[in-house]
């Protein structure tokens, strides 16, 4: 079946369906009980797909990463490698959250809310004791392998395919087999991403006319300066991750761009970053970034390279201090800053964590809490942002570390494979 | 080695296992003899008094049969079921009947060991008493005729407004009319019943208090399709179960309750039941999850540990 769209414009069309389909749900059905369960309904094709992902999110993180490890030789590039991943997350989050401090103090999205305020007692009481470093830095370690890829814990996923990928490349010619067999399986798993994907744009249409229709477009307008400050904030992040990505990479940072349109539409539709995965992987392919790099710095990411969430959280942070009038010292901002940095990194792969990090800063800083109350109720449009940009965020660091790495394809070279991988049905991965 | 009679091999199976049911019954022995708090008191006592109200539909009330019922008892009862399984021995509830004065001293002095209604969390109770994660968010929503102009708070101005005497509602009125200096006239009425009638006769525009409460006016009278509650919160009350104040592991016990809740989607369950489907008495209230509770409840569902 040839069509003559190219999938992105496909799930664009689709986005837009949604939006028209879910809102004439909402002003159909006055009464929100019937608008919510037909949302409800709605939402089954979105919630099969992103199951669809989750089921074979494990798996193809697995595989990829330890054949592309055990494709990288030694250790030592590893760890090489590992460190160049890290310095980049390190030095994008920082930005994020610089970048949401001056957007916030800029644009003053708090100030003169023309909202009611909850009142300053109230406690939205979200589990704030999770996060702490130490919890995160020995939860990163898997205590069964089984158990991480039961619970899709990508970190841990990540953690015992770099030991397996290390010690199949030291074994060499003794783990051959065992090497080709692994390789055999990120084929299969690609394969039927290739499957799962064709479901996307209805997806994305059904996650779209959900989310209208349960909470109308009206919203939109009641908080219309809070979230076009915010994404006002994103497009900026975007344009300065860009940037960054242009000093390394040159022009080529736009076809970068353009390649992963249809990963940023999915994961902003669904406000799921991990669905894009999969897209995201197959665009670096053609971008010419080898697989021995995106699949290694891409689930990393996932858990240290949160753009998208990092800004939100100084961002909303200022928001709620604003719309209480409470004014925080630059000083003060700061050292905030400096504990996101830290408190940040636990957000890995949990469901809007960025709220429970926002409330863990809050409490810290006496601003009251009860302003999470306000932000709660638009969260499924910032999460969507957030999300996006997560994706963008970390395309960019991945085809970064393969520029550094000097694994990334010449231009010429990753055209011509990227033709190989639409004509061949199973492709060759590119560790050549 | 003991020498064992060769005949009964299966002595020697009986015997393994004894020894080990033994060494499991100590262990866990030692784990319960570390419990402090409303936990040793209910592995001591086998049971759990709980804090109930008598008509805070659909959160705790009483059926046609004077049994405690509703969202929030409900929610207890899993809390109950998962402090049993901690004490490792089956625990009864006891009932309480509390009312919103009572409520908080009955908490403090150890007369209920949970009180499971309709009270909003606040740093001010939080000083006497602990609150588990928010199961409810209520707050102050207009009540006005379905075809009204009125679609939030902005479009008050020269509207005429009850709300019912003594409420939080009123004040958060006065305060919103103040604070975005809205025109409107303000008129109380003794109890919800009498300002619900001012709405109905047409004496006024508007009828202001929680959602909830509102939903259930419009059930009780069976005028769903006539009046709609419109707008966003004007204010918010976030619920939850109160258990006394420095029990930590109590605290911590309800924590992962209603985290693990949240995984299984047994709070959207039993959300269901009381907010979307018939009551026992016959009406509904159809009142979808606000997306604030939504969103609190996704925050609930982290990883598995």
């Amino acid at each position: 079946m040839k069509k003559r769209l190219p999938p992105a414009a496909w799930i664009l069309i689709a986005m837009v369906i949604g939006i028209i389909l879910g809102y004439m749900i909402y002003t159909s059905f006055p009464d929100k009980k019937s608008a919510a369960e037909i949302a409800g309904y709605v939402s089954i094709m979105s919630d099969v797909f992103l199951r669809l992902i989750k089921m074979l999110i494990g798996p193809l993180v697995f595989s990829t990463l330890v054949v592309g490890i055990a494709h990288m030789g030694d250790a030592k590039s590893v760890g090489r490698v590992f460190g160049k991943a890290l310095g980049w997350f390190v030095t994008a989050s920082l930005i994020s959250l610089i970048l949401g401090l001056i957007m916030a103090n800029l644009l003053e999205p708090g100030k003169n809310l023309g909202l009611p305020l909850p009142d300053i007692g109230a406690s939205a009481n979200l589990a704030t004791s999770k996060f702490t470093l130490k919890d995160f830095v020995s939860h990163m370690v898997p205590r069964s392998f089984a158990e991480a890829m039961a619970n899709n814990e990508i970190l841990q996923i990540v953690v015992f395919s770099m030991f397996f990928g290390v010690a199949l490349a030291s074994l060499g010619d003794r783990a051959k087999t065992l090497v080709a067999a692994i390789d055999e399986l990120s084929h299969a798993m690609l394969k039927i991403t290739g499957y799962v994907m064709k479901l996307a744009p209805l997806a994305v249409m059904a996650a779209m006319a959900a989310t209208v229709a349960t909470n109308g477009l009206e919203i939109l307008l009641k908080f219309a300066v809070f979230m076009g400050d915010f994404y006002i904030g994103l497009i900026l992040l975007w344009t300065v991750l860009s940037g960054a990505g242009f000093l390394f990479l040159g022009p080529r940072v736009f076809k970068l761009l353009v390649l992963i349109k249809e990963a940023f539409l999915l994961s902003f539709a669904t406000a799921s970053s991990e669905a894009a995965y999969p897209k995201i992987l197959d665009a670096l392919d053609r971008f010419g970034v080898k697989r021995k790099i995106s699949s290694f710095v891409m689930p990393m990411g996932y858990s240290f390279n949160l753009d998208g969430s990092m800004m939100y959280c100084t961002f909303a942070v200022l928001f709620i201090a604003q719309a209480y009038g409470i004014k925080l010292p630059i000083g003060t901002q700061i050292t905030m800053l400096l504990i996101l940095m830290m408190t940040s990194k636990g957000m890995a792969g949990v469901p809007r964590a960025s709220l429970v990090v926002i409330a863990a800063t809050l409490n810290q800083f006496a601003i009251p809490e009860a302003g999470l109350l306000l932000i709660l109720g638009v969260d499924t449009f910032l999460d969507m942002g957030r999300s996006a940009t997560n994706a963008v965020g970390n395309s960019i660091a991945t085809a970064v570390v393969a520029k550094w790495e000097g694994e990334l394809m010449p231009e010429a070279e990753a055209d011509a494979h990227a033709l190989t991988l639409d004509i061949v049905p199973t492709p060759q991965v590119g560790h050549a | 080695m003991k020498r064992l009679n060769a005949n009964a091999p299966w002595r020697r199976l009986l015997a393994t296992s004894l020894l080990v049911l033994a060494t499991a019954a100590a262990s866990a022995q030692i784990d319960t003899t570390q419990l402090t708090g409303t936990l040793a008191k209910a592995r001591e006592t086998g049971t759990i008094t709980i804090g109930h109200r008598d008509s805070s539909i659909p959160f705790s009330y009483l059926s046609a049969k004077g049994e405690p019922i509703g969202y929030s008892i409900d929610l207890c009862k899993l809390l109950v079921d998962a402090i049993s399984e901690e004490v490792g021995r089956p625990v009864s509830v006891k009932w309480q009947l509390v009312t919103s004065e009572s409520r908080i001293a009955a908490v403090v002095s150890g007369q209920v060991d949970l009180e499971c209604g309709s009270t909003t969390n606040n740093l001010e109770r939080q000083k006497l008493v602990s609150f588990s994660p928010t199961m409810f968010v209520s707050g102050t929503k207009l009540l006005v005729k379905k075809d009204s102009s009125i679609k939030s708070f902005r479009d008050l101005a020269g509207k005429k407004v009850v709300v019912t005497s003594g409420t939080t509602n009123e004040k958060t009125m006065r305060d919103l009319a103040a604070k975005f200096k809205i025109d409107m006239s303000l008129s109380v009425a003794p109890d919800h019943a009498a300002s619900f009638a001012m709405l109905t006769s047409g004496q006024v525009d508007a009828f202001a208090t929680d959602d909830v409460l509102l939903y259930g006016l419009v059930a009780q009278n069976k005028v769903q399709g006539e009046y709609v509650v419109t707008g966003d919160f004007l204010s918010y009350d976030p619920y939850g179960v109160m258990f006394r104040k420095g029990d930590a592991t109590l605290g911590q016990l309800v924590s992962d309750t209603f985290h693990q809740l949240a995984q299984d989607h047994e709070i959207e369950r039993r959300y269901e039941r009381w907010f979307l489907r018939k009551l026992p008495s016959g009406m509904s209230l159809d009142l979808p999850m606000s997306p604030q509770l939504e969103t609190l409840i996704e925050t609930m569902v982290s990883r598995s540990e």
